[in-house]
């Protein structure tokens, strides 16, 4: 039971503001991800929740507690580092029990808890070793060991998985989220790998500029962005982005010439928010566009520049309307298609219903979101 | 082509790195091999000479000589004065490296090292004699071991600061996360991950200690003189012994050799004592 509440936090190195007002609840048990692009502050906040770095404002709270001037040994909070932190001079058992004995645990005590995390991780046999001789992937496991062991009610990971090689951090990946759910502590993770952040997280929190672009599960925000940032950072390959005025036609809406399948609902709340008739930016996933036998008034021409083969699916990389688009085609509903595909070739494209978004051109807000 | 112009960049190092060495090697061959001669084959510059044990004879067992105390000085006051300073200078590269401070506490302290560190030692030596003889310390262990530690203690710290800002932020983070005082992260964190450079500067300053004449000449008594002093005093009036004098120096070098030889390996060692990966 650990909630972590964070108001109006604010963080600045002179005249550099790196963390801008920011509130935020964690809620207890919760897995949640901060995610950004470098510079975005996540990792700063991270710290700043450990008590590793001052405040210039605001309050921190664990389950209604202010810990905002306490100490981090004193926050119950345990950190995995990116570096992972070990003490080089001091074997794997000595690094995971070096917490609990500065508390003076009872020597029963934490020889217990070091076996029940020995063989949680699989470290069993390489108490004695020293972090030199270990893989990079048996010392990210000591590095966890060494939060397990405080049995804190809250863990903070800062880019746990960024050292260790793809296949194994696809493996590691699992097996934190288990672990996660096992302890039933709140789990903070700050990660610049959206695929982890989407994977593993309840609820994302997505950082830019020290600002909050929006929180929510990784459903929601994959399939209603708040706004025109969110949709680029989230998702791979990138949403494609065309920029041109806006305009409808009875039930027909369009943008440049190509025609957007749009619901009732859609085309009302377009219309409240006043931007027919005005250039917006429109943003569409590489799978969701229906590629069509032939042209028909309001479909995309797209003409083929790449064509990148990942096993289940196909990337259409290419030109269309002065802009460069991405198709994303499934290999078992379009196989032949795909096969067929050269540099040069021409495909029409034609948005489906709803699986798209307008953003405001200066505000960058999704208006399309519901 | 490009093997010739290789080789002659090669040969122009080596000589240099051959010439350098001749530099500093050629003198103390010259002293080691007068400390085996008889006084009349070193006066009249004979490089081939018959062996003798004769001048460390005198240096350590005649009447006259009291090198073997001299030697013990010269022991009491570098290692006294190496402890204080190490320990002095260990704590304040942490505090000053990894504390949290203003910055200009910092940067007055590591100026002020600094500007101490560049003014010549004979600058300190009147006034320091002045200081002592009116508090009748002139002459004592004290004098010297105290005198010592305050114009090493620079050094000491500029060393120190480099192994210590070396070690990792994360793990300072680390430890404070895992509950430890300032006290405890020196001891349990810093001191072993500094353990290297630690000794490597240990061994510089026992090195400077033990070899400094100025302040020893000026602040010992002939109770307290220490073996580079008492080499000096075998240069007397009437007769300049060179033979002693060439002994005393070989065996005032042997301790500054071995702790060169352990302190370099561990200057190496204690690089990469740090590694976070």
């Amino acid at each position: 039971m650990a909630e972590v509440q964070l108001n109006s936090i604010s963080k600045s190195y002179g005249a550099t503001t790196v963390i801008d007002d920011l509130d935020l609840t964690i809620e207890s048990k919760e897995f949640v991800a901060l995610v950004g692009p470098s510079g975005s502050g996540k990792s700063t906040l991270l710290r700043i929740i450990a008590g590793l770095e001052d405040i210039s404002g605001g309050t921190i709270q664990l389950d209604g507690r202010d810990v905002t001037h306490i100490d981090p040994s004193d926050r119950d909070m345990a950190m995995v580092f990116q570096s992972y932190a070990l003490y080089p001079h001091m074997s794997v058992a000595e690094n995971m029990t070096f917490a609990l004995r500065m508390r003076k645990a009872p020597e029963a005590e934490v020889q217990k808890r070091l076996d029940q995390a020995l063989d949680i991780l699989g470290l069993r046999g390489f108490e004695d070793r020293k972090p030199g001789q270990l893989s990079g992937g048996q010392r990210q496991r000591v590095a966890m060991g060494r939060a397990i062991v405080r049995q804190p009610s809250v863990f903070l990971f800062d880019e746990p998985l960024s050292n260790l090689d793809a296949k194994l951090r696809a493996r590691t990946r699992l097996e934190l989220r288990e672990l996660h759910d096992r302890l039933g502590a709140t789990s903070i993770f700050v990660t610049h790998d959206q695929i982890e952040a989407m994977t593993m997280a309840d609820r994302i929190v997505l950082l830019d500029g020290g600002k909050i672009q929006q929180v929510g599960t990784p459903k929601d925000i994959y399939r209603s962005p708040a706004n025109r940032f969110v949709a680029g950072f989230i998702g791979s390959p990138e949403i494609n982005i065309l920029t041109g005025p806006l305009t409808r036609d009875g039930d027909e809406l369009k943008l440049n010439q190509i025609n957007l399948p749009a619901s009732k609902a859609r085309l009302k709340q377009l219309e409240a928010a006043g931007s027919i008739g005005k250039d917006v930016e429109l943003g569409i996933r590489p799978e969701h566009f229906e590629v069509l036998k032939s042209a028909n008034d309001g479909s995309l021409a797209l003409t083929v520049d790449a064509i990148e083969f990942t096993g289940q699916d196909v990337f259409v990389v290419g030109q269309a309307e002065g802009a460069n688009i991405t198709l994303r085609m499934d290999l078992r509903r379009d196989g032949k298609l795909a096969e067929s595909l050269a540099r040069g070739t021409v495909l029409h494209l034609a948005p489906t219903k709803d699986n798209w978004h307008i953003f405001d051109i200066d505000s960058g807000l999704c208006l399309t979101r519901g | 082509m490009s093997v010739r112009r290789l080789s002659a960049g090669r040969l122009f190092s080596n000589t240099l790195v051959w010439g350098y060495a001749f530099l500093i090697l050629g003198p103390m061959v010259w002293v080691l091999s007068n400390a085996f001669k008889f006084q009349i084959d070193i006066l009249t510059g004979k490089i081939f000479a018959p062996f003798t044990w004769r001048n460390f004879e005198q240096l350590l067992f005649s009447r006259q000589s009291n090198f073997l105390a001299n030697l013990l000085n010269s022991a009491i006051v570098a290692t006294a004065s190496t402890l204080i300073v190490i320990v002095i200078a260990t704590m304040a590269a942490f505090t000053l490296a990894r504390l949290k401070m203003p910055d200009w506490i910092r940067w007055s302290v590591l100026g002020w090292a600094l500007l101490f560190h560049m003014l010549p030692t004979l600058t300190f030596v009147g006034s320091w004699y002045q200081m002592f003889a009116a508090v009748g310390l002139h002459g004592t262990y004290f004098a010297l071991i105290a005198t010592h530690v305050v114009f090493n203690l620079p050094m000491a710290l500029f060393l120190m600061m480099t192994f210590v800002t070396a070690l990792p932020e994360d793990l300072i983070q680390a430890a404070r996360m895992d509950g430890c005082s300032n006290g405890a992260m020196f001891w349990r964190i810093v001191m072993p991950l500094v353990r290297g450079g630690l000794i490597a500067t240990s061994a510089l300053m026992f090195i400077f200690s033990w070899s400094d004449f100025a302040i020893a000449l000026t602040l010992s008594s002939t109770d307290t003189m220490t073996a580079p002093v008492a080499i000096a005093t075998y240069a007397q009036e009437y007769e300049i012994r060179y033979g002693e004098m060439a002994a005393g120096a070989a065996m005032s070098m042997i301790p500054a050799l071995t702790l060169i030889l352990v302190g370099q390996s561990f200057v190496v060692r204690g690089l990469l004592a740090g590694a976070v990966k």
